[in-house]
Parts: C-alpha cells; structure tokens; sequence
C-alpha cells in the first residue's frame, strides 16, 4: 500500500508538474523602451546617485497598430549592475544597499528582475544606485526578455536598452574579452538589450 | 525529446535525494498548481519547500537541454525563446546552439530557477563574452554534478556548499561566483 501511494503521487508530480509550461509566451511581439540615465559623464563621484528611469510610454505600437496603454497587468525586466574589479579580473556585487528602487520595486526571488510601478501613470520603474567604492560599475540588462501585459489583453516580451550615446565600453578592461566582449555586446544590443559602462572616480 | 529527458533527470536526482525530499518536492509543486500562482506548479521562490522546486526543476531542465542536444546530430535544437530574442515573428522557431541553450534559454518564467547554472561548472570556456566577469572554472562532468545531490541539498546554496566541498580546487570565489553574480542565488550564511 505504501508503496502504491509512493508511486501513485510521484507519477502525479511527473504528470502534472515537471514539464515547463511555456503557455505559448514566445509567440508575443516584441516591445523595445529605452530608459534614460540621469548623469552620463563617463566618470561620476563619490557620493554621487546615479539613477536609471524607464517609462511605459502612452502608446504602444504592435503589429496591429498603436494601443493607448489604458492599464498594466506587468512589466518587468532582468538587469546587473556590477563592479569590475581590475586586478582579479571578476565582476563583484555591490553592496544591495547601494541599489534602490523610487518606482517600482525588486523582485523579492531574482535581485536582477526589476517590478514597473503598475499603480499610477506614468508607469516607471526607477532604479538608483549610488556606488560605495571608487572603480568601474556596469549596468548589463541581461539578455532574457521581460514580461509585459497591457490592457488586460495584449501580451508581449519587454526588452530595455539605455538611451545613451556614448556607453564607454572602452572602460572594460580588454582581459574580460575585448573584441569578442564588444561583439557580444553589440548582439544583444541589435536585439535590444542594454549595456553601460561607467567609473566612480 | 528533451521533455523526455527533462523527466528522466528527475528521476536520476530521485535516486539521490530519496523519498523524504520527494515529498517535499511533491508539497511545494502542488501548492501552486491548483490556482496557478506564480506560473502554476513551480512553487513562487519563498514558499516553504520552494528550494526543492528550484533544485530539481533546474537540475531536470539542464539534462533535458544537455541530452536533447547530443541527440540531435548538428547540437542544436529548435527554440522559440530564441527566435523571440533574434526579433523573429512571434510563434515561429530558429535553432539554438549548445551554449546558449544550456545557459541562456529561459523556459521557466520563475525567475529563481537557476537552469544555468550546471553548465556553468562543466564548460572552460565563454561562448558568451559577458561571462567572462563571473565564470572562470568549470571541468566538472555531469556525474560529478549528480554526486554533489543529497537528502539534505534542499537549496541551491545547499547544492554551492556541496560543490565546494567537493571539488576544492574549483576555488570557493570562482563557484559563488558563478552561483551569486552568474545567477543570483546569493547564499549569506
């Protein structure tokens, strides 16, 4: 018997749980916002707030036309903020105080998955950080789409990229990939993803 | 096929973890499932027992990936995820290489289940330029991955400790790293 009831509930887990569920999501359009960052020096200092802001605009154009963006079920997006330590060559995390959201908020499962504020218009997430230590800081949206739903009805994959002309990627040092590091970036730039490098002198 | 070996990899980290973490497994599955919280059947990430979700559903998804892909004589395989990210009509699929597929497609929408996690610890070198912040060890073989399952490996942080255990010479930074920076499982203890 106890047996039975071993295997019975291990093969409803097998059955109803284990397979991903995809829910037909890749089959969205794809929706690019640009955030801006409020002080684009390539070095800021000490003491210094720099800040990321990204807003769901008012319209959104689709495949089907322009929709008035009426409400938002959500919208997030994956992003690292990250120093690069120039003697070890290794990427290290911020202290998570330094890191803070004005609109918008951290998911409480994943520190890189940024929560828009769906409350009021203008939907935004504001994202500050204000480093604690003097060196080269990166703002890297990782390369996984976000998920966004306006309107009760129309669905689609979030990518953010930095409106920001000049992302002083020659500031990463060329042992962390040079070339193939820029092509890299480059890529996911095209599909829509953001990069952005910066020194706190 | 890799949905086939997605569940044949639970049942290989069945063989290690047994039956008292199954049930835990079991719990934190169902708990979701019925009302489809937190995209159904996955736990939401900081519900008690959640750890073993992130635990054996990353661990299936990466041997389902690794073992669809030696299957398919070119190693690759189909992949909606990527033809979403390359910006191609919606429904439609494009192939996938090795590398990413293992490390950078997301089939899970829990954003703590860490499916990169492995392949990570096995591969020397970055496909992928941006990694090169994060992960620089790796030569682990999948059975030596399996090894580090266990009856009390509940967490990923769990599974960390393990690795470093057993594996000291991978160096304790270079696999936080990888856990920490390359997949936001931050284990303070």
């Amino acid at each position: 018997m106890k047996k039975l009831l071993c295997i019975t509930v291990i093969s409803l887990l097998f059955l109803t749980a284990c397979e991903p569920d995809d829910k037909d999501i890749f089959n969205l359009e794809k929706i690019k916002i640009k955030g801006r960052i409020n002080n684009t020096s390539l070095a800021i200092f000490l003491g210094d707030t720099i800040k990321l802001d990204i807003r769901i605009p008012d319209t959104i154009q689709s495949s089907s036309g322009n929709l008035i963006v009426q409400s938002i079920q959500y919208a997030n997006f994956y992003m690292r903020i990250l120093k690069i330590d120039t003697i070890s060559n290794r990427a290290l995390q911020p202290n998570p105080s330094s890191i803070w959201t004005s609109n918008g908020s951290i998911s409480t499962t994943n520190s890189y998955n940024y929560l828009f504020n769906l409350a009021v218009k203008p939907y935004q997430c504001t994202i500050n950080f204000k480093p604690q230590e003097k060196g080269i800081y990166y703002f890297e949206v990782v390369t996984q789409p976000g998920d966004f739903k306006i309107n009760a009805s129309f669905e689609a994959r979030l990518y953010v990229n930095f409106d920001v002309t000049d992302k002083h990627l020659h500031l990463i040092p060329a042992a962390l990939g040079g070339q193939s590091l820029v092509n890299a970036i480059n890529e996911a730039e095209s599909e829509g993803f953001g990069f952005y490098v910066f020194r706190v002198n | 096929m890799q949905t086939a070996f997605h569940e044949l990899g639970h049942a290989s980290h069945f063989q290690r973890a047994g039956q008292g973490y199954w049930l835990d497994f079991i719990r934190a599955t169902l708990r979701t499932h019925p009302d489809n919280q937190c995209n159904g059947g996955y736990g939401c990430g900081n519900n008690p027992d959640d750890g073993n979700v992130q635990v054996g559903e990353s661990w299936a998804e990466f041997i389902g990936t690794d073992h669809a892909l030696r299957f398919h004589a070119n190693g690759q395989k189909t992949s909606r995820w990527w033809a979403a990210a390359q910006g191609f009509p919606g429904g439609t699929s494009s192939f996938i290489d090795y590398q990413t597929a293992l490390e950078r497609e997301t089939w899970f929408f829990n954003d703590w289940i860490p499916t990169g996690v492995y392949n990570d610890l096995i591969d020397l070198n970055n496909t992928w330029a941006p990694e090169n912040f994060w992960d620089r060890t790796g030569g682990l073989s999948i059975n030596q991955l399996y090894t580090a399952f266990g009856p009390n490996v509940d967490f990923m942080c769990d599974y960390q400790e393990e690795i470093i255990r057993l594996y000291p010479n991978l160096g304790r930074n270079n696999v936080e790293d990888i856990f920490r920076i390359g997949h936001t499982i931050n284990c303070t203890f």
